[in-house]
């Protein structure tokens, strides 16, 4: 009832101002489609659709409306396509600006926290409005807080707020409190699709036990087609799925993916944001992604001319440039590059935590990874499958990127040149002197050593990667090691019951700016990522052997760094995570990641930053909201 | 005859049992779950996953239940008509599958009645001409046919389409047109997109059957039986309807019914290569992906499917060849 | 007179009697030789006369010789990388230089690689002032001929193959990604396309002709029994069961080996259709008279599978067999796409097609497809011997 009537006094209220408006010198301008339909009397003017302070963009071209914004995306990806159209600016209020470092508002007007990092303040734009015009208040944070985030159907286990309390300040503020110290939240919340704090809940209520009785929520589940209210209202605040969800974003989706194979937005009335002149964003009309089901489609859309602006499912390989390029002008389209902040193009990591009798006690020494290191003749891997054309990547071990305030030079180049003769004085220094009739190397013991690269069946050049580097140490070293590639739910079960010896893959980030998600890759203190490659042995409580206790240690340091407040105690911790890893040489790297392949269609301008650092997703922090199309 | 099928039918029921039972475990047997390879896939994109996250999904999906409690609960809807909920498209199995019916039972008719076309009146003629011209030449494409996969088939076919129109060949129908009502502009745009599928089947799929039905064919036309009735007098044309093709077509009849699931699935790769909105690369996704609920039941209505598809081909042979009637 | 007549008459009876002995021995002569000889050597003459078949049976012999001695035939090691010659277009052996001179023995030119400015694809000149000789029996790769005898000489290649601004070599059909031939690598991947897919066909193919005539021919229970296994094993999801048995497969395992265990799994739920053709064959020729009049006589049942009901319809047994040829082939890069199939780093004409098959490679380096050329010709060498022999051993024709 009280909903209603703010409506209805929200709707009042812009009837009477609409004439007032009108006739006044507007500060805003919109698109013309909406221009039309504000004369027609279906919308509001723009200034009552606009917050009182709307976000101002400073634009390199202030565009012209119009256009259709033409993407694909690779089956079962939904999530890359709608990171860059509408989940990172519609589900994140926090966000990475556009030089990619600081930490910036989108929606929310501002945001603050107290030096212990336990207490967090928003504050919405005063007047935002979801896609249907509705305000958006308080309301909606406490719905999405109390409703939705502490309750226990929806949300069984929360490990994010599990310790916070929400406080309302007023219709715009609202404050997170939290028991523990939370110093990489900002981070986490600036990640795409985490720092979500609102939800429309005068349209999600209908949905949810807490506001409907029993017989309410049985009719509508009935209505709508499901047996379980939980799965309804997971379906109902699905922004890949439900068009009838009220959004944030720049574009509100029109048409169900599933069933037609293609996702079509509509422009957002009520978006939030404008140019340096006072015009309501975005200038795009409308956008398309097509799904497809392979890669080789992808590659056929894009020399077709059928994407305009694409990263997803392009940019990681950027082998596929002369393929591109070749029908690049006559197509209309332009391949751009930007860095993939990832920190190898190839990860060899060596299961330090081995429980073979055989192995582990080589698995497990740095000197026989030291040996393996020496063994790689990079130059010729790179050569081979990371050179094209000019472009060439760089001898490099796995670490830190330059561009990381961490960046350590030794480590970056520790045991990378080819150095074959003391590799092998390394190997004998293991007591690895006899040979066996194959040839290969023996244990000190005189047993046969055999090794296996496994490596997971992500991308059909792995493998091939994984065989070279396989044979380089055959030849070198005269280790019997050979690759496999296998299934990645296989290889993911090889890797939890610490079944393996070595696995090879990208992935992670190189640390340009401090995430949390990504200490867990270098600390492996999560069961996830990185840590389960070198050290999986620690988490099937198998291993007991004599690294335990600097792995332990590592896996302590993850807590600490995203739990530390002091900054400067933080870098310290941060340089010893460091020195663990350049004495420990947990995995090998080959070389800098290539940069990645951006396609760009020649009337689409202001498109940039799209560089590839998982740490804001998928597209980097580029901002679709202001591109404009030439037509 | 009645009582056969009576019989068979009753037998039905038991297998689907046993049926259902197996399909659920096989769908289960590759190591990890939907959930792993979810994780697996988040990671393997640089997004974060924590292990208290997991946890919370594996108690909303049900996978730290044991196996027997999901069976019974996927049974159970089975039995109501609910197929369950699929993890990966976060719809209703009911649905998804019924939005991809209508294209895929379309597709798979019209190749079927296009190998059909194409491959008997071929076999036919490649038969009753052995070695002549006319023979050679369709011998030889038949070859071709079997030999290059369809995968690369399909992509040359598409990059010339491209080379030679500028315009990209995947789909049913342009970007424009999807999610629009059909009309005339819709069924123009589909007919110039359709055709490179038919094309590839028409060349890869016609090939297996063209040369067991003329090998077949061949075979009997040089069985006595012929010869005489040709020496009666017996009409040419009657006489190899009559006889020789009836029997030459006893081996297509003995797997006829096959042909019903192949309605539901027909044609993956293809569709897959040339992104065909169908049921088949929805079932390849899922069980890549290990979405039980969905992969389990499209295997199941397929074997559903197959089974009746071997009664109905039972009754055809009976239909077409007293001398099986009489043996049942 | 009557005497004469009578005494005539045995002489002729006489006469008579000897001249059928004769013709009897000489026709029992006859029909010994005939029986001896008729139907191994009619079969061979009447395939013999079939051109088409010779000419299949020639090429799978040249197939399955390639195959014993690929290393020794091939250039260079399956898996020898030239990071200096990657995506390179065939660049083969010449015989008249740029000045028109012609040399019996053939060379080749110095191969300079750059790329293209625009595109960044590689592009390869071959540097018309630096040439060297092709030699034949060179030394190259050590491999293991035949299995057994280690050597490193091959049927040719160049002896130098560092040059000064780039490399010399024969490169017939161009080479991959990483730089290696193309040519050793199709014909050392004849070894295992020629050779694991084909045990598994006949596995099957034994498989769906047993259980397809048991059910056939005695029918009843046993039909009932054995078409519901069919029914049932036809319905299986394979693909998670490859999923679970490749799960089960040792990590260790070469390639090839699981590559073989998974053949022999796949042959075992790939039997039912071969089987119900053969069960619908056999169930309208068993009442058939010959048929009764063999059991009748006391032929055993598999005699009477094998020797009167089998050759009813070997056609159709020898076309879905070597239909199945070209599946085995390729089939071992379907499965490809879960790891189960064959993968690098083992080389067969399949994983080379797999490779052909990207998008990239069609657009860009279209080479990669020639592999494809043997597969074709293997497909064809197989079916025309394969309807050869059926021409030949038609009791009708």
């Amino acid at each position: 009832m009280k909903k209603s009537l703010s409506i209805l006094l929200a709707l009042i209220l812009v009837l009477c101002a609409c004439p007032v408006f009108a006739t006044a010198e507007s500060a805003y301008q919109e698109a013309p489609a909406l221009a039309a339909k504000v004369a027609s009397g279906e919308l509001p003017a723009v200034e009552e659709r606009l917050p009182s302070e709307p976000q101002v963009i400073e634009v390199a071209e202030v565009g012209a409306y119009g256009g259709t914004w033409r993407q694909a995306v690779i089956t079962g990806n939904f999530n890359h396509a709608h990171s860059h159209l509408v989940g990172y600016l519609e589900t994140n209020g926090i966000i990475y600006d556009r030089d990619n470092t600081t930490i910036t508002t989108s929606w929310l007007k501002e945001f603050s926290y107290n030096e212990d990092y336990t207490e967090f303040t928003f504050t919405l734009r005063e007047g935002l409005k979801w896609s249907d015009g509705v305000p958006v208040t308080t309301e909606d944070v406490a719905f999405w807080f109390n409703d939705v985030e502490m309750n226990t159907d929806l949300t069984p286990t929360n490990t994010y707020y599990g310790d916070a309390t929400l406080e309302i300040i007023d219709d715009y503020s609202w404050k997170l409190t939290f028991a523990a110290a939370k110093p990489m939240y900002l981070s986490y919340w600036a990640y795409h699709g985490k720092s979500r704090f609102v939800y429309p809940k005068h349209y999600l209520t209908a949905f949810h036990a807490a506001y409907n009785t029993e017989e309410e929520l049985a009719a509508t589940m009935a209505a709508e087609g499901f047996d379980d209210w939980k799965t309804m209202f997971e379906d109902k605040i699905n922004v890949q799925k439900n068009v009838d969800l009220p959004v944030l974003g720049a574009w509100v989706m029109t048409a169900d993916p599933a069933v037609t194979n293609t996702i079509t937005f509509e422009r957002n009335p009520y978006y939030w944001a404008v140019d340096q002149e006072g015009n309501q964003l975005p200038y795009i009309d409308s956008a398309v992604i097509t799904v497809v089901e392979s890669t080789d489609l992808m590659n056929m859309k894009v020399i077709s001319g059928e994407v305009d602006v694409q990263v997803a499912g392009v940019s990681e390989s950027l082998s596929n440039y002369p393929m591109f390029a070749q029908y690049a002008e006559e197509m209309n389209y332009t391949i751009a590059t930007s860095a993939f902040n990832e920190p190898n193009a190839m990860n060899f990591h060596i299961n330090t935590t081995s429980v073979d009798e055989v192995k582990a006690p080589y698995l497990s020494s740095v000197d026989f990874r030291r040996a393996l290191s020496l063994g790689l003749d990079r130059q010729t891997i790179i050569d081979t499958f990371y050179t094209v054309g000019p472009f060439k990547s760089e001898i490099a071990q796995t670490a830190f990127l330059p561009g990381s305030p961490y960046y350590d030079e030794e480590w970056a180049k520790q045991y990378t040149e080819f150095d074959a003769e003391t590799a092998n004085a390394m190997l004998d220094e293991l007591g690895m002197t006899e040979y066996g009739e194959n040839g290969y190397r023996k244990t000190a013991n005189g047993e046969d050593f055999a090794l296996v690269i496994l490596c997971p069946s992500y991308d059909a050049q792995w493998i091939e990667i994984a065989e070279m580097v396989a044979s380089q140490w055959r030849e070198n070293l005269h280790l019997d090691i050979t690759a496999t590639e296998v299934d990645p739910s296989l290889w993911n079960e090889r890797m939890s019951a610490n079944d393996f010896d070595i696995t090879n893959l990208t992935g992670s980030n190189g640390m340009l700016a401090l995430s949390s998600g990504f200490v867990a890759d270098w600390t492996g203190y999560s069961g996830f990522g990185w840590g389960i490659r070198f050290m999986a042995g620690m988490y099937n409580d198998t291993y007991t052997g004599d690294q335990t206790e600097t792995l332990t240690h590592l896996q302590e340091l993850g807590t600490t760094i995203t739990t530390e407040t002091d900054m400067a105690a933080r870098d310290e911790e941060i340089k010893e995570l460091i020195q663990i890893w350049k004495d420990g040489l947990y995995s090998l790297g080959i070389g800098t990641r290539l940069p990645a392949i951006n396609i760009i269609k020649n009337n689409f301008h202001n498109v940039s930053g799209l560089d590839q650092d998982w740490s804001f997703g998928y597209c980097g922090s580029s901002r679709g909201d202001t591109y404009w199309v030439e037509q | 005859m009645l009582k056969y099928i009576v019989k068979r039918t009753l037998v039905l029921i038991p297998l689907l049992l046993a049926l259902s039972v197996v399909v659920f475990v096989i769908i289960q047997l590759p190591p990890g779950d939907y959930l792993t390879t979810y994780i697996n896939n988040l990671r393997s994109t640089g997004q974060q996953v924590t292990e208290d996250e997991i946890a919370a999904l594996e108690a909303r999906y049900g996978f730290d239940q044991p196996m027997y409690v999901q069976y019974m609960k996927w049974a159970q809807n089975l039995l109501r008509g609910d197929l369950g909920y699929s993890f990966v498209y976060k719809r209703s199995v009911n649905s998804l599958i019924a939005s991809r019916l209508p294209a895929t039972i379309t597709l798979s008719v019209v190749s079927v009645l296009l190998i059909w076309i194409i491959a008997f009146p071929l076999g036919f003629y490649s038969a009753t001409h052995k070695y002549s011209l006319g023979d050679y030449a369709f011998t030889s494409v038949s070859f071709f046919g079997i030999s290059v996969p369809e995968f690369l088939l399909a992509i040359i076919i598409m990059y010339l389409y491209f080379l030679t129109t500028r315009q990209y060949a995947g789909g049913l129908y342009s970007d424009e047109f999807a999610g629009q009502p059909w009309t005339w502009a819709k069924i123009v745009n589909m007919l110039q997109h359709v055709w490179i599928p038919l094309l590839i089947i028409a060349f890869t799929g016609t090939a297996g059957l063209f040369k067991t039905f003329r090998a077949n064919l061949i075979d009997e036309l040089n069985k006595p039986y012929v010869k005489t009735a040709r020496a009666k007098g017996v009409g040419n044309m009657r006489l190899l309807i009559k006889y020789p093709v009836r029997i030459a077509l006893i081996p297509f009849i003995a797997t006829v019914g096959w042909l019903l699931p192949g309605l539901i699935s027909g044609q993956t790769i293809l569709a897959q290569v040339l992104s065909l909105p169908t049921v088949g690369p929805l079932l390849l996704t899922a069980l890549q992906n290990q979405d039980m609920y969905l992969a389990g039941s499209i295997v199941f209505i397929m074997g559903v499917l197959s089974m009746i598809g071997t009664l109905v081909s039972d009754i055809l042979l009976a239909l077409t060849d007293p001398r099986i009637r009489s043996s049942m | 007179m009557h005497k004469d007549i009578q005494g005539l008459q045995k002489v002729n009876r006489r006469e008579m009697k000897r001249r059928e002995a004769a013709l009897k021995a000489q026709s029992e002569r006859q029909q010994d030789t005939v029986y001896v000889a008729s139907q191994f050597k009619l079969t061979v003459r009447k395939f013999r006369r079939n051109r088409l078949a010779v000419v299949g049976l020639i090429l799978l012999c040249i197939i399955y010789f390639i195959a014993l001695f690929a290393d020794f035939l091939a250039p260079y090691g399956k898996n020898t990388y030239n990071p200096s010659i990657t995506n390179m277009a065939p660049k083969g052996m010449h015989w008249i230089d740029a000045e028109g001179n012609f040399s019996f023995r053939p060379f080749v030119y110095e191969i300079v690689s750059s790329y293209d400015p625009v595109t960044f694809a590689p592009t390869y000149m071959e540097d018309t002032s630096s040439k060297q000789y092709v030699s034949f029996f060179a030394r190259g790769d050590e491999y293991k001929l035949l299995g057994l005898i280690e050597t490193d000489i091959h049927l040719f290649g160049v002896d130098n193959p560092k040059g000064e601004n780039g490399v010399f070599g024969v490169y017939l059909f161009g080479t991959d990604q990483a730089g290696r031939d193309l040519f050793s690598r199709t014909l050392i991947g004849t070894q295992i396309s020629g050779t694991v897919g084909l045990v598994g066909v006949l596995l099957s193919f034994i498989l769906g002709l047993l259980l397809g005539g048991l059910s056939g021919y005695i029918g009843g229970k046993v039909d009932m029994v054995i078409q519901r296994i069919i029914d049932f094993t036809i319905s299986l999801p394979t693909i998670p069961l490859w999923m679970a048995l490749a799960a089960a497969v040792p990590a260790n395992w070469p390639v090839t080996k699981t590559y073989f265990c998974i053949t022999i799994i796949l042959s075992l739920v790939s039997w039912p259709n071969l089987a119900r053709t053969v069960r619908s064959k056999f169930m309208s020729l068993k009442n058939e008279d010959f048929v009764k009049a063999a059991r009748v006589s006391g032929a055993s049942t598999f005699r009477i599978i094998c020797k009167h009901m089998v050759p009813m319809f070997m056609s159709h047994l020898i076309a879905s067999l070597s239909l199945s040829i070209p599946g085995m082939i390729l089939g071992e890069t379907s499965l490809s796409f879960l790891s189960l199939g064959l993968r690098p780093p083992a080389v067969s004409w399949g994983v080379l097609l797999a490779d052909a098959q990207k998008f990239r490679n069609v657009v860009l380096y279209p080479w990669t497809m020639i592999p494809g050329v043997f597969v074709v010709v293997t497909v064809m060498a197989f079916n025309f011997v394969g309807d050869g022999l059926r021409d030949a051993a038609d009791p009708y024709l």
